[in-house]
C-alpha cells in the first residue's frame, strides 16, 4: 500500500510538471486528433443513418443492406483487386528491371536515367491518363489513327480501334506503368546496399552471371521487392485518376469512383450508401496496410542488406546495354514523352484534331493567351497557391510538435498518439474527404462555414498528409542528438529558449524536405479537392479536369502543360532534399 | 562548492520491464575536490550524473549543491537552475554555430547583465584556458575530436559555474591523445579550483586523475577511497579485479597472530599475509596478489616470503613489461616480470612475493 503510494505520487507529480510545461504540444495535438478523428467518427455514424447527414431521419442498419446486395459493389471490388494485382505485378517487373539496369550494370546513360526515371512523379495521374485517353481514344486516337493507316496497306478496313484506353485493359496498362517512379526508389536502395561478397562467392563457386542473378540477387532482395510490391498493391487499390477518366466513360467502377459517384455525381446522392462503401473500403485498407507492416518488419529483420558505404560491381551485359537503353527510351516514351507530347498538341490548337501535316498550319500559343486573360482562371490559380502554402506550412508545423512530443517527452500514450498520425496513411483520399463532407456538412461542425471553402481542402490534405510529415520529422528528431538539447539546458537555457535556439536550426532542413514534399502534392493533388470543390474553392487540377468533361480539351491541355512544367523542376528539387534529409545517398 | 547527494533512487521503465539504475546512492565531494564515479558499462555513472545536472528526476532521495538542495521529494530545480557546467561524452557541440557561438551560449541565458564587449572577453578568457582561442570564428562541422573536446569544456566553464560535472569526457579520442588530455584536463581543473565530478569505466583515468574514487556496480557504491589506498587495499573481489589485475588464492586461515599476520592454507600452499581483524581461525578467505607483487626466483627458499613453484604455461612480450602464466598447481597465475628475464614456456620456475604485498578478503556469499 504504502510503498504504491510512494511510487504513485511523483509519477503524478511528474506528469503535471510535463503538461503544464508542454501545454501549447497539447492543444496542438488535441488540434490534430480532433482533425483526423472527428470526420471519421462521422463517416462511421453517417453510414448507420437514414437521410442526409445533415437532417438523420434515425438510426438504421439498412444501407449495409442495400450496400452488401448490389452487384456493382462486388463488381467494383472485384475490378479494384484485378487492376491492382495485374497493375502492380507489372510495376514491379518494370522497376526491378530499371533497378538493376541502372544501378548494377553498365547501361549507357545510367546516371541520366537515374533522373529520368523520376519524372513521371511530376505528372499528376490525371494527366497521365488524359494523355493516353489522346493517345488510344477508339476513333481520334493518334496510336489508333496510325494503325489504322498501318492495316489498311494490308487490306483490313476499320473504322475505329483497333485498340481502345476506355476498357479494363486499359486501365491496368495505365495502373501498371503508374507507380514505376515510386517502386524503383523504394528498391533501388536494395539492390545498391547489397553486400557484394554474397554474390561473389556465388561467382566463385561457379555460377555464370545469370545464374548469379536468378539464384542469388533476386532471392536476396525478394523481402524487399515483396513489401514494395505490396506497397504499390495498396496504392493500385487507393487510385482515382485513371478510374475516373477512362474508367467511368466505359461504365467500370472502381471502389473510389464508386463512392465519387454515389456521393457527387449520381441524382440524387446517397450519402448513406456512399458511407457504407467508405467506411467498408477504409477497413480493407486498414487491414492490408497492418499486413504490410507486418512484412516490412520482418524483412527488415532478415534483410541481407548492409550498411556499407562501398558499391557493388557493375556487371557487364555486352551487347544487350543498349537493348537495354532502348528498352528505357521506350519506357520513358510511354510514361513521360508521348503523353506530354499529345497535350502540348492539344493545346496549341483552337480546337482537338490528330497531329497531321494540316493541321500543322493552325498551331499557336493563343489558348495559353487566353488562360491568362481568364480572370476565372487567375483567382483558380491563386486558390491553388493559397492552398498549397496553407497545407505545407500546417502540416509540416503540426507534425514538428507532434513529433516532438512523440520522440523527446514522456508523456503517457504517446506511442497510441504517434498510432494516430499514421492512421489517415491507410486512409484512401476520396474516404478521407467523404468524411469532411459528412462532418461538415451537418450540425454542429456545419455552423463554422467551412464546408465549400478552401479551409475543408487544406484540412483534408493535412489530414492526408500528416503520416508522412510526421514520418520525417520523427526520424528528423531522432537523429538530432538528445545531448544538444541537453547541453542547452545545462548552459542555462530554458526548454522554450532551446527549442528555439537549437532545435528548430538543426531541423531546418527536414522542415524544408517535408514543406516541398507537401506542396508538390498539394499542386498534384486531385481527389481530395474533386471530391470537395464548390464554385469558391476550385483549384488547377480541378478546373483542368472540369475543362476535359465539358469537352474543352484544349484548355484542358494547356492547364495540364502548366501544371506540368511547374512541377518537374519542383518534384527533382524535392527529390534532392528528402535524400538529403533521410541520410540515403544519391 | 560541495556536492551532497544521498540515499539517491532512479528507476526506468524499459520496453523489457523496470530497469533500477540507482538504489540508494550516497556520496559527498568536497569542495575542490575532484570526485570520480568509476565502475563497469551500465552501473549507472551517467544516471547519477544526470541527476546531480537535473537532467533526470530521481525518484527519491535528496541532492544539494552548496546550501541548495537541487533535488528532493518536494523541491525540484531544472538544469538551467544549477550551478553547473558540464561536458557530455558526445560533447554535443552545436553544429549550426561557431565556436565563438557555443562558448557564447551560456553567458546570453538568464540576466548575467554583461556588455557585449564583456562577454567577448569571457569567451575568449574561457577559449584561452583550452588553447583553443585561435579557432574562434571556425564552424564547428570543422574542429576535430581533440577539439571539441576542449570547446565543450571551454562553454562548460565560460559562465563560471560552481560545478563542473564531466561524462567521459575523453572516451571518444584516441589512446595518444586520451594520455595528453588527461593531464591538461587534471591541470586546468585544479588551476580553476572547480568542485569536479566526473564520470569514467576506464580504471586508468580514473587513478591518474582523481582525488577520491567511488567504485560503482548496479546501482550502488562498492568503495569509495584515494586512488592509492583503493588499488592497494581493494575491499572486495570486485574492486581489485576492476583496478587492474590481480591473482587470486582460495584457502582457510590456519593461523593468526595478534600482530595483525597470520598463515593460510590454500591449495598452493602456506601463504603468510597481513590479516584484517575480525577474521577468526577457519574462515575461508581470498588471498590477493597483483601481478607486479611476483618476482622469479631461483630457488625455493622462502624466506620471510611466500614462493609457488610451477610451469610457464605462456608468456607474453608488450614491450614494458613480460606477461608471464604460471600453472601453479591446478591454477593459472600471471605475473609481470620485467622485459630482460629470460623464460620460456615448459620451465619450472619459482614466484616469489612478499606477505605486504597480499591483501586478504573475507569470502561472502555475495562474491
Ligand atoms: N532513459 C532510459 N530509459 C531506460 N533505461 C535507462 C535509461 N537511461 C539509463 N537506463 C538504464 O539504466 C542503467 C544505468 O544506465 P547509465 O547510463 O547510468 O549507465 P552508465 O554507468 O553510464 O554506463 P556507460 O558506461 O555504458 O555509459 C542501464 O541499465 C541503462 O540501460
Ligand atoms: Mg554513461
Amino acid at each position: 500500500m504504502e510503498s504504491t503510494a510512494a511510487l504513485a505520487l511523483p509519477r503524478v507529480r511528474a506528469f503535471w510538471d510535463q503538461a503544464r510545461r508542454n501545454i501549447v504540444l497539447i492543444l496542438v495535438t488535441v488540434f490534430l486528433l480532433f482533425l483526423i478523428l472527428v470526420p471519421l467518427i462521422r463517416l462511421l455514424f453517417s453510414s448507420f443513418q437514414r437521410g442526409h447527414p445533415a437532417i438523420p431521419e434515425g438510426w438504421t442498419l439498412q444501407n449495409y443492406v442495400a450496400a452488401y446486395s448490389l452487384p456493382i459493389f462486388y463488381e467494383a471490388f472485384g475490378t479494384t483487386v484485378l487492376i491492382s494485382a495485374v497493375g502492380t505485378f507489372i510495376t514491379l517487373v518494370i522497376a526491378v528491371l530499371f533497378a538493376w539496369l541502372i544501378e548494377r550494370t553498365d547501361m549507357p546513360l545510367r546516371n541520366l536515367a537515374w533522373t529520368l526515371i523520376l519524372i513521371p512523379m511530376a505528372i499528376p495521374g490525371v494527366l497521365f491518363a488524359l494523355g493516353w485517353a489522346l493517345l488510344l481514344a477508339p476513333k481520334t486516337g493518334v496510336i489508333n489513327v496510325l494503325l489504322r493507316g498501318a492495316l489498311d496497306l494490308v487490306g483490313i478496313h476499320l473504322d475505329q480501334g483497333p485498340v481502345s484506353i476506355y476498357s479494363l485493359g486499359g486501365l491496368i496498362f495505365l495502373d501498371g506503368l503508374r507507380g514505376v517512379s515510386t517502386l524503383f526508389l523504394m528498391v533501388v536502395g536494395a539492390f545498391r546496399m547489397m553486400d557484394p561478397s554474397l554474390e561473389e562467392a556465388a561467382r566463385v563457386a561457379k555460377a555464370n552471371a545469370r545464374g548469379t542473378f536468378f539464384q542469388v540477387t533476386l532471392p536476396a532482395l525478394l523481402p524487399a521487392i515483396l513489401t514494395a510490391g505490396m506497397y504499390s498493391f495498396i496504392s493500385s487499390m487507393d487510385s482515382f485518376e485513371a478510374p475516373l477518366a477512362v474508367g467511368l466513360p466505359a461504365g467500370i467502377f472502381v471502389l473510389a469512383t464508386l463512392i465519387y459517384f454515389t456521393a457527387r455525381l449520381q441524382a440524387p446522392v446517397d450519402y448513406g450508401l456512399s458511407a457504407v462503401y467508405g467506411v467498408t473500403f477504409m477497413f480493407i485498407l486498414i487491414f492490408l496496410l497492418i499486413g504490410y507492416r507486418r512484412a516490412v518488419r520482418y524483412s527488415e529483420r532478415f534483410s541481407t542488406i548492409t550498411g556499407k558505404g562501398f558499391r557493388p560491381r557493375v556487371i557487364s551485359v555486352g551487347k544487350w546495354r543498349y537493348a537495354a537503353l532502348g528498352l528505357f527510351v521506350f519506357y520513358f516514351l510511354l510514361t513521360v514523352a508521348a503523353p506530354f507530347a499529345i497535350l502540348l498538341w492539344a493545346s496549341l490548337l483552337p480546337s482537338y484534331r490528330s497531329p497531321s501535316f494540316e493541321a500543322l498550319s493552325f498551331v499557336s500559343p493563343a489558348n495559353y493567351l487566353e488562360a491568362f486573360s481568364r480572370p476565372h482562371l487567375l483567382s483558380v490559380a491563386s486558390n491553388t497557391l493559397i492552398l498549397m502554402a496553407i497545407a505545407a506550412t500546417a502540416t509540416t508545423v503540426l507534425a514538428l510538435f507532434v513529433s516532438w512530443i512523440v520522440v523527446r517527452t514522456k508523456l503517457r500514450g504517446r506511442s497510441l498518439l504517434d498510432g494516430m498520425m499514421f492512421l489517415p496513411h491507410s486512409i484512401p483520399g476520396i474516404v478521407i474527404a467523404l468524411a469532411m463532407i459528412m462532418a461538415y456538412l451537418s450540425p454542429p461542425l456545419r455552423y463554422l462555414g467551412i464546408y465549400g471553402s478552401l479551409w475543408i481542402v487544406a484540412m483534408g490534405l493535412i489530414v492526408s498528409y500528416i503520416a508522412f510529415g510526421t514520418r520525417l520529422m520523427n526520424s528528423a528528431i531522432v537523429q538530432i542528438q538528445k545531448e544538444l538539447e541537453e547541453a542547452a539546458y545545462v548552459c542555462g537555457a530554458t526548454s522554450t529558449r532551446t527549442l528555439l535556439a537549437i532545435t528548430l536550426p538543426l531541423l531546418f532542413p527536414a522542415f524544408a524536405a517535408g514543406w516541398i514534399w507537401v506542396a508538390v502534392h498539394s499542386l498534384r493533388a486531385f481527389s481530395i479537392p474533386l471530391m470537395l470543390a464548390s464554385k469558391k474553392n476550385e483549384v488547377f487540377s480541378v478546373l483542368l479536369w472540369q475543362y476535359w468533361s465539358d469537352g474543352d480539351v484544349p484548355m484542358a491541355a494547356t492547364l495540364g502543360v502548366m501544371l506540368v512544367i511547374v512541377l518537374i523542376p519542383l518534384t527533382l528539387v524535392m527529390r534532392r532534399f528528402i535524400v538529403k534529409v533521410s541520410g540515403q545517398q544519391d | 562548492m560541495r556536492i551532497q547527494v544521498k540515499e539517491l533512487t532512479k528507476t526506468f521503465e524499459a520496453m523489457d520491464g523496470i530497469v533500477r539504475a540507482l538504489k540508494g546512492l550516497s556520496f559527498e565531494v568536497k569542495p575542490g575536490e575532484f570526485y570520480t564515479l568509476l565502475g563497469p558499462s551500465g552501473c549507472g555513472k551517467s544516471t547519477t550524473l544526470r541527476c546531480v545536472a537535473g537532467l533526470e528526476r530521481p525518484d527519491s532521495g535528496e541532492i544539494s549543491i552548496g546550501d541548495q538542495v537541487v533535488a528532493s521529494a518536494n523541491a525540484f530545480a531544472p538544469p538551467n537552475e544549477r550551478p553547473i557546467g558540464m561536458v557530455f561524452q558526445s560533447y554535443a557541440i552545436w553544429p549550426h554555430m561557431t565556436v565563438f557561438k557555443n562558448v557564447a551560449f551560456p553567458l546570453k541565458q538568464g540576466k548575467t547583465g554583461l556588455s557585449k564587449a564583456e562577454m567577448k572577453e569571457r569567451v575568449m578568457e574561457a577559449l584561452a584556458l583550452v588553447k583553443m582561442d585561435e579557432l574562434v570564428d571556425r564552424p564547428a562541422p570543422y574542429l576535430s575530436g581533440g577539439q571539441q573536446q576542449r570547446v565543450a569544456l571551454a562553454r562548460a566553464l565560460v559562465s563560471k559555474p560552481q560545478v563542473l560535472l564531466l561524462d567521459e569526457p575523453l572516451s571518444n579520442l584516441d589512446a595518444k591523445l586520451r594520455e595528453e588530455l588527461r593531464v591538461e584536463l587534471k591541470e586546468l581543473v585544479q588551476r580553476v579550483g572547480i568542485t569536479t565530478l566526473y564520470v569514467t569505466h576506464d580504471q586508468v583515468e580514473a587513478l591518474a586523475m582523481s582525488d577520491r574514487i567511488a567504485v560503482m556496480l548496479n546501482g550502488g557504491i562498492l568503495q569509495e577511497a584515494r586512488p592509492k589506498e583503493l588499488y592497494l587495499a581493494p575491499a572486495s573481489k570486485f574492486v581489485a579485479q576492476f583496478i587492474g589485475q590481480v591473482n587470486f588464492f582460495e584457502g582457510r586461515i590456519a593461523e593468526h597472530s595478534d600482530e595483525g599476520w597470520g598463515l593460510v592454507e590454500t591449495s598452493q600452499g602456506q601463504l603468510r599475509c597481513p590479516l584484517p581483524a575480525g577474521i577468526p581461525k577457519g574462515a575461508t578467505v581470498l588471498v590477493t596478489v597483483r601481478p607486479e607483487s611476483l618476482h622469479t626466483s631461483q630457488n625455493g627458499e622462502s624466506g620471510d616470503g611466500n614462493v609457488l613453484e610451477g610451469r610457464v604455461e605462456k608468456t607474453i612480450f608488450l614491450g614494458d613489461f613480460i606477461d608471464c602464466q604460471v600453472l601453479v598447481g591446478s591454477q593459472l597465475v600471471r605475473a609481470k616480470l620485467p622485459p630482460t628475464s629470460d623464460v620460456g614456456p615448459g620451465e619450472r620456475l619459482f614466484l616469489r612475493f612478499s606477505p605486504q604485498a597480499c591483501v586478504v578478503l573475507p569470502i561472502r556469499t555475495a562474491d
